[in-house]
């Protein structure tokens, strides 16, 4: 079973009378357990192939699956639902809600859901993710790292198969943005994920599975064999 | 309830300010809405007092009840389940006591039949038995001073009055009213009229469930008037209550805008935060009811402390002040307010539709 499929998917902008391509036709797929990086200067098309897997916009021709069924051309609607589903997504530092504490924003998935928020499934994560002493502190007490380690627990929490992180390392330092990373690749690895990275952090890339190059719209796989 | 609640506990400044503004908005709504209620009722509260259904005036009158002039006979003529005269004479007082004429008082004087049913309900004191003495409104009491057993000389008449009793609410065209016997009220009178006119009087007050047209009089000098009709004739009610409906109407348009505009702006500033959940797959539907929940808090709250203020208030001020609450239109006021603002949350609510999630990426 293949968690993530992209079957030629290509993207398309209208900028005045120019068309301009974000994201040329591409193939892709991403397993259980893979940790996936995507790499590349930035206005590659890194962000719009994050966000068409992720289908907060919808590719201009082919199609999206996620766990093996169709996706991205779901409405808006549907899409939303699936998203909250099986998609956690990891986003730069701003993703969190500020008026939240740690473990309230893991809550807030019951409350939508409304179901009973699991407590002891929260300790867990949040003892994994060494933030346990955290739990009740909003956001604005977080330092850069441990906001990123609460993005991370809110991902896993409602169990997606599906991770997509968009420069979760962005605004820390290289010692707290190895750390994420290694969680990362963790937790793809134990509980099955399927975990995609865009980053800008060569050195982040030791720790995934595979590497891709985004360029001008071309996803390109790169060989593990530069270390 | 859950993201509408958190939020307020968290950003408790902000939103005790945005309650605050509610609150002062529904106090000065419904205090306003006191005020002018207040003074409608001086204006009517005497007609109120007779819990009577129709008024018959002279044809001639054009409502006007000191135009009006019709003999004690005329009620013969009129058939109708109860029957009441009332003579009308506006004049000034002044406690004996005073030689100021800073301590001039405007009343309303009511002739009338002891045994008939204009008789108003004694607070304190007695019933009038003797000639010269009325029966007086408490405001009387209340912001003159005046005591039973006072003596009220009337401006430019020999004859004076003496207070045996108090009832309540007894004011016309907002003066207070002073209730005699139809003998004392025509030696009042009767200066400013003619000789032959002992047995004038201004009105008939009846009690009769049928329709004013109904009524039948055998006198064609005659008219009905429904009390209604009668009350917004008259002077300067209608004008008063058109001029403060207006003004309250308005009042509750530009603070419904207000509340409305307050809630959308703080949408608006939540836009890239409702990126982010809708990112996360939250509906559009679930961050809705929590907007429009929480500007359900944010209005009752707002309402409810400023309808307590205005009770409050109404409790405090002197008497002097014209101010009475209408509970059931107060309400309505609340409510409109209430409502208002909802409609403020749901027009927000086409701004969260309209968030893209990929506001959340950028």
């Amino acid at each position: 079973m293949k968690s993530i499929e992209l079957k030629k998917v290509n993207k398309q902008f209208k900028d005045g009378r120019k068309t301009i391509e974000a994201l040329k036709e591409t193939n892709f797929s991403a397993e259980p357990g893979e940790f996936v990086a995507i790499i590349g200067p930035s206005g590659s098309g890194k962000s719009t192939f994050l966000t068409i897997i992720g289908g907060l916009q919808q590719p201009t021709e082919g199609e999206v699956f996620i766990q093996n069924e169709p996706f991205s051309n779901l409405q808006e609607k549907e899409r939303a639902k699936r998203r909250f589903k099986d998609i956690g997504f990891i986003l730069q530092a701003s993703n969190l809600i500020p008026f939240l504490t740690v473990k309230e924003q893991l809550q807030l998935v019951n409350k939508v859901e409304k179901t009973k928020s699991d407590e002891k499934k929260i300790d867990q994560l949040l003892t994994e993710l060494g933030i346990l002493e955290l739990a009740d502190k909003y956001p604005r007490d977080l330092s850069g790292g441990e906001r990123q380690r609460a993005a991370i627990a809110r991902a896993l929490y409602h169990e997606p198969s599906v991770i997509l992180a968009d420069e979760p390392t962005a605004s820390l330092d290289t010692e707290r943005a190895i750390e994420v990373v290694k969680i990362l690749a963790h937790e793809t690895k134990e509980k099955s994920k399927a975990t995609i990275m865009v980053t800008h952090d060569e050195r982040l890339t030791d720790y995934c599975d595979s590497v891709y190059v985004m360029k001008d719209g071309v996803l390109n796989k790169r060989e593990k064999s530069r270390k | 309830m859950f993201l509408a609640w958190k939020e307020i506990i968290y950003s408790k400044t902000r939103f005790s300010l945005i309650i605050g503004i509610v609150v002062l908005v529904a106090y000065l709504v419904s205090f306003l809405t006191g005020l002018a209620n207040g003074l409608a009722q001086e204006n009517k509260d005497a007609v109120d007092k007779w819990q009577a259904d129709s008024i018959v005036l002279a044809e001639e009158s054009n409502l006007s009840l000191n135009m009006s002039m019709l003999t004690l006979d005329d009620a013969d003529t009129i058939a109708a389940d109860q029957k009441a005269v009332l003579g009308i004479s506006s004049n000034i007082v002044r406690l004996e006591s005073s030689e100021s004429s800073e301590d001039n008082i405007d009343v309303t004087i009511f002739g009338i039949k002891m045994n008939e049913f204009l008789v108003p309900e004694i607070v304190e004191g007695k019933a009038v038995n003797e000639q010269g003495e009325v029966i007086a409104d408490l405001s009387l009491k209340e912001e003159k001073g005046i005591e039973i057993g006072d003596i009220l000389n009337i401006s430019g008449k020999e004859s004076s009055l003496k207070v045996v009793g108090f009832t309540d609410k007894a004011k016309f065209s907002v003066s207070p009213v002073l209730y005699t016997q139809l003998d004392t009220y025509q030696d009042i009178s009767s200066a400013n009229r003619s000789a032959d006119s002992q047995d004038q009087i201004n009105a008939i007050i009846l009690r009769d469930e049928r329709p004013a047209e109904e009524i039948e009089i055998n006198n064609s000098a005659l008219t009905v008037y429904s009390i209604d009709e009668f009350v917004n004739n008259l002077p300067g009610y209608n004008a008063q209550v058109l001029t403060f409906g207006l003004m309250i109407g308005f009042l509750i348009l530009i603070a419904a805008l207000v509340i409305g505009i307050f809630i959308y702006v703080l949408t608006l500033q939540k836009a890239s935060m409702i990126g982010v959940m809708k990112a996360q797959g939250i509906s559009s539907n679930y961050i809705s009811k929590s907007i429009i929940a929480q500007t359900l808090i944010l209005a009752l709250l707002g309402v409810l402390i400023g309808f307590g203020l205005t009770i409050l208030t109404g409790l405090f001020l002197p008497a002097a002040v014209p101010y009475q609450n209408n509970y059931i239109f107060l309400a309505a006021v609340m409510a409109g307010l209430l409502v208002f603002a909802l409609l403020g949350a749901v027009f927000s609510v086409r701004t969260i539709v309209k968030v893209d999630p990929l506001v959340a990426i950028e």
